[in-house]
């Protein structure tokens, strides 16, 4: 068991058992961008150059969860391969796709725009202003399918969740919970803050390309109004992405 | 291509082959047989790869009308009564069957999940290379839902030639007493108190279950600093514990990430058994080294491949000898009422 006292990532990342097939690097215990650096590059590392026996692997906010098949190799060993991994870790220089999500702010879909700008002492437009003049980084796809967890959301928009969690919020809502930030992938219970939402799917399954991020993207928003919304909806419900991207070093 | 007409479905029967794998980093949970074990025996017996489609059924097993010239069929897993028009048919055994029968699989003894096996498999299209039906995403399968009245599976028109009617004797039975698992990721989320009584006191099997999760109801187990953690990936048969302070097992269609921590993780070899365990079932946890597990892993696979290798020709007249029904297991009622 880890004292509370002393920091338990000091001389460099936990390694834990996840049953027999499951095994997770763990970079730290809180979010935080250094941290989710480090997530990404290990998991870039396995992606370009796979470890024997690794069947897959979830980037998580703080740690690598790492999939291997017991029948092919043991925890032991994969912990071996991922710590040689680890002692030429490069945390620059990889590839990252950036994104720019169109987004409808407020009305009809962002129900606590308004509450949000004034518990934090803004007009809805500021909360316009500053999400959409920020660059986010994916953190994270879990939840359900394409599920974008975002970092980087500025202090000034931080709000804690709801008490009581909405039975129902839409695909392609624009969220903020505490301090991070969204985009909502299929229909949902949620307990975050609403204040947009975007035509573009996360997932659609039966698009050529069904699941648009990954862990590691960049993400910017581009305030659009009610028309652009529209046409883009069509657009997205016959296929296309609707999002613009363009790659960068 | 020809069909099997689903005449009544079971409150949870879907499509499911041994799960889907690549996308937990989008977001998309393996899904596949509850029960592998029993996927892979009811395959077995009508010759398929073990990866083919089955129909999954819990507690009932549903009525179907072969729409197909001819057809082989076998059930494993849960023990259920199986019917070809007003005829009893043996479970862990080849079934022919030919257009027009109504086959019917009654509600399920002794387990939850059972597991229909066609030859050929159900051929629904894959979705990301699996025919498995995940129910919270609404992927694979039929429309990525459970099967209703009505619905139209694809199968073969004809079963290979040369298939042969096949018995297994038995299902496997599960090894240990305790449901073994290793500690952790998160055991130092958990009071010492806490983790003692997750080992050492009994937990029961409730309601609440479904090819997600599986909660358990007994003594608490209490948290050390809160139940929040920073989401972090999940296993299947990783037993988080939220704020009600019980355990909760995640299966099949677990979400791929949670913000719970997670006091252990249910051993791949024994999960098979956990699922088909039925309401207010006891269940004693065991911590085992994940060397131990592994090592499970491995004889669980060679016990599969032990019990494939044991299935056998039925003998092809019908002129069955009372010690060939003896020493097959068919007549002590439990596996096989034959009339």
């Amino acid at each position: 068991m880890v004292s509370t006292t002393v920091n338990p990532y000091a001389s460099g990342p936990r390694f834990l058992v996840a049953g027999d097939g499951g095994l997770v690097v763990e970079f730290g215990d809180q979010i935080d961008e250094g941290v989710n650096t480090q997530v990404i590059a290990l998991a870039n590392s396995i992606e370009n150059h796979a470890i024997d026996g690794v069947a897959e692997i979830v980037p998580t906010y703080r740690s690598l969860f790492v999939v291997y098949d017991p029948l092919a190799t043991n925890w032991e060993t994969v912990k071996k391969a991922i710590c040689l991994r680890l002692t030429k870790l490069e945390t620059t220089g990889f590839k990252t796709r950036e994104w720019l999500f169109p987004v409808l702010y407020g009305p009809p879909d962002g129900w606590d725009i308004e509450l949000l700008a004034e518990t934090k002492g803004l007009t809805p437009d500021d909360v316009v202003e500053i999400h959409s003049a920020t660059q986010f980084s994916v953190y994270m796809i879990g939840f359900s399918p394409g599920y974008a967890y975002l970092g980087g959301l500025p202090e000034s928009l931080h709000m804690s969740r709801r008490t009581k969690p909405r039975q129902w919020t839409p695909a392609g809502g624009i969220a903020i919970g505490g301090k991070q930030a969204s985009i909502c992938s299929v229909s949902a219970p949620s307990g975050w803050h609403f204040i947009g939402r975007t035509p573009v799917r996360l997932f659609d399954p039966a698009r050529k390309q069904p699941f648009l991020l990954r862990a590691g993207d960049r993400v910017r928003f581009r305030p659009i109004a009610s028309e652009e919304y529209d046409a883009l909806d069509r657009q997205c419900a016959a296929g296309e992405i609707g999002a613009s991207r363009l790659e960068a070093e | 291509m020809s069909s099997l007409k689903v005449l009544k479905a079971g409150p949870c029967t879907t499509v499911q082959d041994l799960g889907r794998s690549g996308f937990l980093n989008r977001g998309v949970s393996g899904s596949g047989a509850m029960d592998p074990i029993a996927h892979r025996i009811a395959n077995a017996l009508v010759g398929n790869e073990p990866n083919a489609a089955t129909i999954e059924f819990a507690y009932l097993g549903g009525t179907y009308e072969v729409l197909s010239e001819r057809a082989a069929i076998a059930v494993a897993g849960a023990m259920a009564s199986i019917y070809v028009n007003d005829d009893p048919r043996p479970m862990l055994q080849t079934v022919f069957v030919e257009k027009g029968d109504i086959v019917t699989i009654h509600a399920t003894r002794l387990g939850i999940y059972g597991y229909l096996g066609i030859a050929g498999g159900v051929l629904v299209p894959p979705v990301f290379g699996s025919r498995s039906t995940h129910l919270r995403s609404g992927l694979g399968g039929l429309e990525g839902r459970t099967l209703q009245s009505g619905d139209i599976l694809p199968i073969l028109d004809k079963f290979p030639g040369d298939l042969k009617a096949l018995h297994l004797n038995g299902m496997l039975e599960r090894e240990a007493e305790e449901f073994r698992v290793t500690l952790g990721p998160q055991l130092d989320s958990f009071t010492e108190q806490g983790i003692e009584s997750f080992l050492g006191e009994i937990y029961k099997i409730t309601e609440g279950r479904d090819r997600m999760a599986q909660m358990l109801d007994g003594p608490m187990i209490g948290h050390r600093d809160g139940f929040n953690i920073v989401s972090d990936g999940i296993a299947p048969g990783a037993i988080q514990v939220a704020g009600t302070q019980k355990p909760m097992v995640l299966l099949a269609e677990r979400q791929t990430t949670g913000g719970y921590p997670k006091i252990a993780n249910m051993i791949s070899a024994d999960l098979p058994y956990f699922v088909q365990l039925p309401i207010d079932e006891n269940v004693q946890f065991k911590a085992v080294a994940i060397g131990e597990a592994e090592f499970a892993a491995r004889r669980n696979e060679q016990r599969i491949a032990d019990a494939v290798a044991s299935i056998k020709a039925v003998p092809t007249q019908v002129q069955i000898s009372s010690e060939w029904l003896l020493e097959n297991n068919l007549i002590d009622g439990v596996t096989y009422c034959i009339e």
